[in-house]
């Protein structure tokens, strides 16, 4: 029996403020329990859902009770379970109206909060609408982070909040706009609903979409997640609903600090300096002529190329066509961006523009001291120099995405060959790079048209943890099964 | 004038030795052996810490007009400076090495009326030189909008054999003064350019780099190689970062070189040594247009800049803290030897003179270069300069009016509260400031 002093955690205090972050996950419930009265739809399973979270949370809370704050160390295992968890109960209302077992619920749950937008069912547009709305809601909520929400809005959780936040934030650096860290997370929440309101008004106004598409859509642009309410996507929307939401996307894809400077401080030029924003504008923009360049030139094919290059890129996964039709090397270079992302401090998931960008930097200082052996060469992000440690973590993070990503596609061919299910290496590989990604859809069985719900259950546990290891950036989920972490 | 100057090292005996005429100076002093040093120079020296109120009080701190600290302690420095200022000096002057302090201090602040950085004044002497072969010494008026220079007219300058007014000198460029042989001679147009001579030149940066480029027949500088990343290489690079180059810079301490790396963004940094000869010739380093050794150590960078002279660089500035060494230096081989303490104690001097700005001397004092501002009580103003009354042996170079520089013709007339730079031969120099 492990006794509490033999462990180097404080599971005490880590669960004390996971129970309380689920009990105030419950008020998510409110928003579909009120549309389903509204539309005349059950709300029990809303009603249900939320009362679990609040009570057992309130559990939790209360069995846990403990004076102590987390440590970074704690933090890691709070972000990690309360995601688990929050998953856990965001797919009640799937369970208790019967449309999904437990397991595909899961899963749709988890691709929802970790804004993947990786699907289990085939026909949505017969759900009920408080359920569609429920699903997109999810992605809203993951996509700025229910810490980051949690931090923003909670009394009292200023104090361990940046350990938190900076677990689950998105990307190497967390930049403090203010030095407090709850006025910080306020800040980037308030650009997060004022994009998703201005998108839902772009929506309706331009798009000519009905309010109740364009809200469950803003809610699943900006946080790149990538549910639709409509089964063909928004191949069934107008082409000028398609340009509101490449533009949308794209903001969704760059750092929220950085567009805190841009538009709250009104230093638009801020966008234009920041290396990483230039860099992700050049590869959106490198890929969209790419893919007009396979598909061939038109100007449908121009919106579709920017659609698809700027929806896969930012991790988002709507298609605005087929592109499981597309030839091949459209294929492939859609395959290749699922692994760039957006930028750190954005709702993308993936291996992030910076992250690349110092990673293609790494390989020009090294080659060039090859050539100059005694030169001194730092490394430079928008002219600050990057100190050598982050240079070596982001490598390793790099490496650590990839390898993953590699024995996680093995044993996806492994499994669905044991259940007799035929899967193309690329089929396999591209489910493993959506879901590690945060993108969604993948080629053949999973393509944009396709679904997960033909995998084997055992496949579908792995790709759940690929999608939360995915959306916490692989450290905070990896540590905890590391020995040292637990035992000192 | 009653001056205090604290410190008799380098700095302080050059100061005191160029006061000692027309001021009443008192020299404060810790070593006892520098004291013996002061007894050749018709000044007082006292034996005491410059710092304290009891030294500064015995030495007439509470009367002084100025006080001048340059002992090679910058925090002694601004204390004594700060405590003069409480007893009661008119004006201080500190000297300091590193260039934060610049930084920190404003005009006034910390008791400190005029601070000059050593680092500073140094790597902008060499940044001045850089790429001008034929060029001895360089100086700046006017906070840099007017550069003098002072040439050698090398055999193959296609130039010799010219009348002044035939050599096509740039508009923005005169030539103030030609020194051959043992002689200065304030120029007339008519005057020819001899091989060997001196050319004083004066007028706008761009201007005089580029009439000495056509004296000296030599190449822009693309590649500068600077050895040693102390505080005058780190300032330097930066200097030519400025001016669009790419210097390269060796660096023999790891951390130091890191820290110049990131610091130096244009600038590439090699962690090596100067003498290593197999890091020269790889990176082909000894390829440059101009080498600057600046290290701390006067026999390193003798050693070094003669290698890279060896390898064939056509410049090689040195820095040279001994002031005996620099026409050594300069004989075996070095083209340019720069003495930071020298260049200090005249930035230092140029205070002690009220209207005038700035003086130098040229040829062991057989000619002086003023900058001045004119009063308004000047014969000369509102009168055309070539129906002046201006007696031989004066020339005025340059005027700066409203932050304009005016290279002056016949034609131009001064001003009150001009600011000119006035080239005289000795003899006529007592002439000058009632001129103006």
């Amino acid at each position: 029996m492990i006794r509490r002093w033999d462990l180097a955690v404080d599971v005490r205090a880590a669960l004390h403020l996971v129970g309380k972050l689920i009990k105030w996950f419950s008020v998510a419930f409110v928003v579909p329990f009120f549309y389903a009265i509204g539309a005349r739809e059950p709300w029990w399973p809303y009603a249900l859902s939320g009362s679990m979270a609040l009570v057992g949370g309130w559990l939790v809370e209360r069995a846990a009770r403990t004076e102590r704050d987390i440590g970074p160390r704690e933090g890691f295992l709070v972000v990690a379970l309360a995601w688990l968890l929050v998953a856990g109960l965001g797919a009640m209302p799937f369970i208790l109206l019967g449309i999904l077992r437990p397991l595909d619920a899961y899963f749709e749950a988890m691709s929802g909060f970790t804004t993947t937008g990786a699907t289990v069912i085939a026909h949505v547009e017969g759900l009920p609408r408080a359920l569609l709305l429920w699903r997109a809601f999810t992605q809203w909520l993951g996509g700025m982070g229910i810490i980051v929400l949690a931090v923003a809005l909670l009394p009292k959780l200023g104090v361990g909040g940046s350990q938190l936040m900076d677990a689950e934030a998105p990307g190497p650096t967390l930049e403090r706009l203010t030095p407090r860290i709850r006025e910080t997370a306020r800040l980037l929440w308030g650009i997060y609903v004022g994009l998703t309101a201005l998108d839902v008004v772009l929506l309706v106004l331009v798009g000519r979409l009905s309010l109740f598409d364009a809200v469950a859509h803003a809610f699943t642009t900006l946080s790149t997640g990538g549910f639709s309410t409509k089964d063909s996507g928004f191949a069934s929307f107008s082409p000028a609903a398609q340009w509101v939401t490449v533009l949308f996307m794209m903001l969704g894809g760059l750092n929220f600090a950085l567009l805190y400077r841009a538009i709250g401080r009104r230093q638009p030029r801020a966008l234009f300096m920041d290396t990483e924003a230039r860099f992700y504008g050049a590869l959106l923009l490198g890929a969209t002529f790419a893919l007009l360049g396979s598909v061939g030139i038109g100007l449908d094919n121009l919106r579709h190329s920017a659609f698809q290059a700027v929806s896969i890129m930012t991790t988002t996964g709507y298609a605005s066509t087929d592109f499981e039709q597309w030839p091949a090397a459209a294929k492939m270079i859609l395959f290749v961006l699922m692994f760039l992302g957006g930028c750190a401090g954005s709702t993308a998931g993936s291996i992030k523009v910076i992250r690349t960008w110092l990673v293609f930097r790494f390989i020009v200082r090294e080659t060039r001291n090859v050539i100059h052996p005694q030169a001194v060469l730092p490394i430079r992000v928008s002219g600050r120099v990057v100190s050598e440690e982050i240079v070596r973590a982001v490598a390793i993070f790099a490496i650590l995405y990839v390898t993953i990503f590699a024995l996680g596609s093995i044993v996806l061919m492994w499994d669905v060959a044991r259940v007799g299910l035929n899967l193309e290496i690329i089929e396999a590989a591209s489910a493993v790079a959506a879901t590690l990604g945060n993108v969604g859809p993948g080629f053949g069985l999973v393509g944009p048209m396709g679904t997960y719900a033909q995998l084997p259950e055992t496949s579908k546990i792995l790709l759940v943890f690929l999608m939360w290891a995915g959306r916490l950036e692989l450290f905070p989920v990896i540590v905890l099964f590391v020995r040292s972490y637990w035992k000192g | 004038m009653r001056v205090i100057i604290i410190g008799a090292g380098e700095v302080g005996r050059s100061i005191a030795s160029a006061l000692q005429t027309d001021h009443d100076v008192v020299v404060v002093e810790r070593d006892p052996q520098r004291i013996e040093l002061l007894q050749s120079l018709d000044v007082l020296a006292l034996l005491g810490n410059g710092a304290s109120l009891k030294t500064l009080k015995d030495a007439g701190a509470e009367k002084a007009d100025l006080v001048i600290a340059s002992t090679d302690i910058d925090e002694v420095n601004i204390v004594a400076c700060a405590s003069a200022k409480q007893l009661g000096t008119k004006v201080t002057i500190a000297r300091v090495q590193d260039a934060e302090y610049l930084q920190t201090w404003k005009r006034g602040s910390l008791g400190v009326d005029e601070m000059v950085c050593s680092e500073l004044i140094t790597s902008q002497a060499i940044a001045d030189v850089i790429g001008l072969r034929g060029v001895r010494a360089a100086d700046e008026f006017a906070d840099g909008k007017i550069l003098m220079t002072e040439t050698v007219v090398e055999e193959n300058s296609p130039l010799i054999g010219l009348r002044l007014r035939e050599a096509a000198i740039p508009k923005d460029c005169n030539v103030a003064s030609i020194i051959r042989g043992n002689t200065v001679i304030i120029p007339r147009g008519e005057d020819h350019i001899l091989a060997g001579d001196r050319l004083v030149l004066i007028g706008t940066p761009q201007a005089v780099h580029e009439f000495n480029r056509r004296l000296s027949l030599y190449p822009t500088v693309k590649e500068v190689l600077i050895i040693g990343g102390g505080r005058i290489g780190f300032r330097l690079a930066q200097i030519l970062q400025t001016r669009g180059l790419r210097p390269k810079l060796i660096e023999p301490d790891e951390e130091r070189s890191r820290w110049l790396a990131e610091n130096l963004p244009h600038t590439l940094v090699f962690h090596g040594d100067g003498t290593d000869i197999e890091l020269l010739e790889r990176e082909g380093l000894h390829r440059c247009d101009v080498a600057v050794s600046v290290t701390g150590a006067d026999e390193r960078n003798l050693l070094c800049g003669l290698l890279l002279k060896r390898m064939g660089v056509p410049q090689v500035i040195v820095r040279v803290e001994d002031p005996n060494f620099i026409t050594i230096f300069e004989r075996v081989g070095i083209d340019i030897a720069i003495n930071p303490r020298r260049l200090i104690a005249e930035e230092i001097i140029k205070f002690t003179r009220g209207r005038i700005e700035k003086s130098l001397s040229l040829e062991e004092d057989r000619a002086e270069v003023l900058e001045i501002e004119v009063s308004p009580r000047s014969p000369l103003i509102g009168v055309k300069l070539a129906a002046a009354q201006v007696p031989a042996g004066v020339l005025i170079g340059a005027i700066v009016r409203e932050g304009s520089v005016i290279i002056p013709r016949g034609t131009d007339a001064l001003q009150p509260g001009d600011h000119v730079i006035v080239f005289s031969t000795k003899e006529a120099a007592a002439t000058v400031e009632k001129l103006l």
